[in-house]
């Protein structure tokens, strides 16, 4: 191994190997067994999630997804060719946070079915994933919600599968970070509820490390080279580029310009109706009609069209995965 | 940590287990193994349907929706049941409330011919309890599961009061516990979070009920009020009270279809067959539909606008054309799929916490 490598033993079979200096994490390539490399004794829960989509369905997912886009290239799905496909497993910290500010003198009575309280100050209760490491080779959206299913304990035969990524940031460091926000909150509420008398209690955990597959497919379209990026595990198409066809896009730019006409026609036949007058009216449907053909001119405009997953919009509509 | 070297208890075959498993059913000798055996006693169940019956209703949404040919037996792709687990927490707080109102009010004036108006501020004082105020608040036992359908299944079940059966006496097949997610979020933490979800409706409802009051009292003065901003506030939730079900699994079915090129994705409710969302590709007649809308508003307020621009409505108009437009425009070549929600999904929705499904109806 390069530079900056330092020789590690596993803690459980006590194999030797090397690995690279700024590792908060390493798993042992013979054994799979992961530690804290600070703290070889502690015990880490290490999860994978599992690949459901192999690289031939993630790439039948490409091509669906692709035709399902306006403007895609005709003949697309003869002329696409796969080249090239690699798995990216990413590294992912589970956290669970749980703060509760009390308001001073209060009294909690916590049983196993209910919990009954006097009088309350603020509370914060959320489960975070945050990525391990800062070089994510592909762009997975900041707030994208990891799906609940297919979690499994780690195995190390998956390290030949695809290019795994160890984690490299501190995890309490992304830890107090991810929390910030929750225990300004729970503050912000006990400061309402009972001012400045107040104590924090801090009972947020780390779950542990997680590794998620995510596909890196490449594929040729008339000797041009395109990138998708597909969920591994539940076959969301994170990115997608695409080419389109010369008619589509004539098309596209066609409805763009057609929308702004008869935006401008409407607008002159209401100003004709109120002030018998067509022309500003024409001006003022057309001006108003703008963004959508500023929308349409973006898309169309170019030869590559480019998909990516928002976790805004799904995030109401997306079904459990 | 490991799991691996698990052995059915009856015939020693060895046993695929996961962190999801709660039970396995031995693939040799069909015996049901509890890997969590603290959950065997607890977790409550509700019966799926047949699949046969399922599809057969699903069927029958589809050809009322003009997909029969489409959502047909040859078409499958995949299909699974899943079950999802959840607890049901009863939660129940007062809080005694205060707060100063700046109460924005409207003065007019006769001067000679013609009325003077002005804006003044009255400053109120308000104090109170309110509440009890209660609600039973689903939590999803697993981590990071914050999808509409999880919530959807939910509220489906709190407004159906379908039979929950412990979970041993239900004689459930084996294709069912392979579906079966684990619960990963005790009664504890799942108590936490309906009362973090409970007290931030609570202090909102009450930071409502505060300006409400400030602008009755203002009213009383004989003001005419035009809006209010609460200067500061005191809301201290009291007498809060929280109980939990036992966990509930919900059966989900979940089945994707191929027509032609198009792929098509459902989720069912898995205990009535109820279709909870399909989602489908854009057609091209929809896209035009969108295109053509974005034209329509954008003309409409854009003339609208310029007609009335001599008051300062016409700038705001056009504002809202150019909003309309770009938002049907994005409508038209953005979405890749479009999503129908069954009509019960849609009502539990809307019981529910979620605003965002009445734009859903609205679209739908």
């Amino acid at each position: 191994m390069s530079e900056g490598g330092a020789r590690f033993t596993c803690p459980f079979c006590g194999a030797g190997f090397e690995a690279p200096k700024t590792f908060v994490y390493a798993t042992c390539p013979y054994c799979g067994t992961t530690f804290r490399v600070d703290k070889p004794e502690a015990q880490v829960e290490h999860y994978l999630f599992a690949v459901n989509f192999d690289k031939n369905a993630a790439y039948r997912l490409v091509k669906d997804f692709a035709l399902m886009q306006a403007g895609v290239a005709e003949d697309f799905e003869s002329s696409a060719e796969f080249a090239s496909a690699y798995q990216h497993l990413v590294p992912l910290y589970i956290f669970e946070v749980n703060v509760k500010a009390l308001c001073k003198g209060e009294k909690v009575e916590a049983g196993e079915e209910k919990v009954e309280i006097d009088v309350h100050g603020g509370e914060e209760v959320a489960y975070v994933v945050a990525p391990a490491t800062h070089v994510l080779p592909i762009g997975v959206p900041q707030d994208y919600s990891f799906p609940a299913r297919s979690r499994r304990f780690f195995k190390p035969s998956v390290l030949k599968d695809g290019v795994y990524l160890q984690p490299s940031l501190d995890p309490e460091h992304v830890f107090s970070t991810v929390k910030e926000p929750y225990l300004r909150k729970a503050v912000s509420e006990v400061q309402t509820a009972c001012g400045s008398a107040y104590e924090v209690v801090d009972n947020s955990k780390y779950i542990g490390l997680a590794h998620y597959p995510f596909w890196l497919i490449r594929y040729k379209y008339r000797g041009r080279e395109y990138t998708a990026v597909i969920d591994a595990s539940d076959g969301t198409v994170l990115y997608l580029e695409y080419p389109m066809s010369a008619r589509g896009r004539a098309v596209g730019l066609a409805m763009g310009i057609m929308a702004t006409l008869s935006a401008g026609l409407v607008g002159g036949a209401i100003t004709t109706l109120i002030a018998k007058s067509f022309t500003p009216g024409v001006i003022g449907g057309a001006i108003a009609s703008l963004p959508a053909l500023v929308v349409a001119v973006q898309r169309f405009a170019r030869f590559r069209g480019v998909y990516r997953f928002k976790p805004s919009e799904e995030a109401v509509f997306a079904p459990v995965r | 940590m490991s799991v691996e070297g698990f052995r059915c208890v009856n015939c020693g075959a060895p046993l695929e287990v996961s962190p999801e498993t709660i039970a396995i059913m031995c693939s040799y000798c069909g015996y049901l193994n509890w890997v969590r055996a603290g959950l065997k006693e607890e977790v409550l169940v509700v019966k799926p349907l047949d699949e046969r019956e399922l599809l057969k209703r699903l069927q029958g949404f589809a050809s009322r929706r003009g997909l029969g040919g489409v959502l047909k037996e040859e078409n499958v792709v995949s299909r699974a049941f899943i079950a999802v687990p959840y607890y049901f927490v009863d939660a129940v707080a007062e809080a005694d409330y205060s707060g100063k109102v700046a109460v924005r009010v409207r003065k007019c004036r006769k001067e000679k011919d013609r009325e003077v108006c002005w804006t003044e501020s009255r400053s109120v004082f308000v104090k109170g309890v309110y509440g009890p105020y209660g609600n039973r608040i689903p939590v999803v036992a697993r981590r990071g599961a914050e999808a509409v359908s999880a919530k959807a299944l939910a509220s489906k079940y709190m407004g159906s009061r379908a039979e929950a059966l412990p979970i041993e006496g239900a004689g459930l097949g084996k294709g069912f516990w392979r579906g079966v997610l684990s619960i990963e979020v005790d009664k504890g933490v799942a108590m936490d979070i309906a009362l973090n979800i409970h007290l931030n409706k609570l202090r909102e409802i009450v930071t409502n009920e505060i300006k409400r009051e400030a602008e009755r009292i203002a009213r009383r003065w004989g003001e005419t009020v035009v809006g209010s901003t609460i200067i500061w506030k005191r809301i201290t939730p009291k007498n809060i009270k929280v109980v939990a079900s036992k966990p509930v699994l919900l059966p989900m079915y979940i089945a994707s279809y191929r027509y032609g090129n198009e792929l098509y994705r459902v989720i069912l409710c898995g205990w009535d067959g109820d279709v909870i969302v399909l989602e489908k590709p854009v057609k091209a007649s929809e896209r035009a539909l969108w295109a053509a809308l974005a034209a329509l508003t954008a003309g409409l307020l854009g003339g609208l606008g310029i007609a009335t621009l001599v008051v300062y409505v016409g700038f705001l108009l056009i504002i809202l054309g150019f909003a309309a437009s770009w938002y049907c425009m994005r409508r038209a070549l953005a979405p890749v799929k479009a999503k129908i929600f069954g009509a019960s999904a849609l009502g539990a929705m809307e019981r529910g916490l979620e605003k965002a499904f009445s734009l859903a109806r609205w679209w739908t």
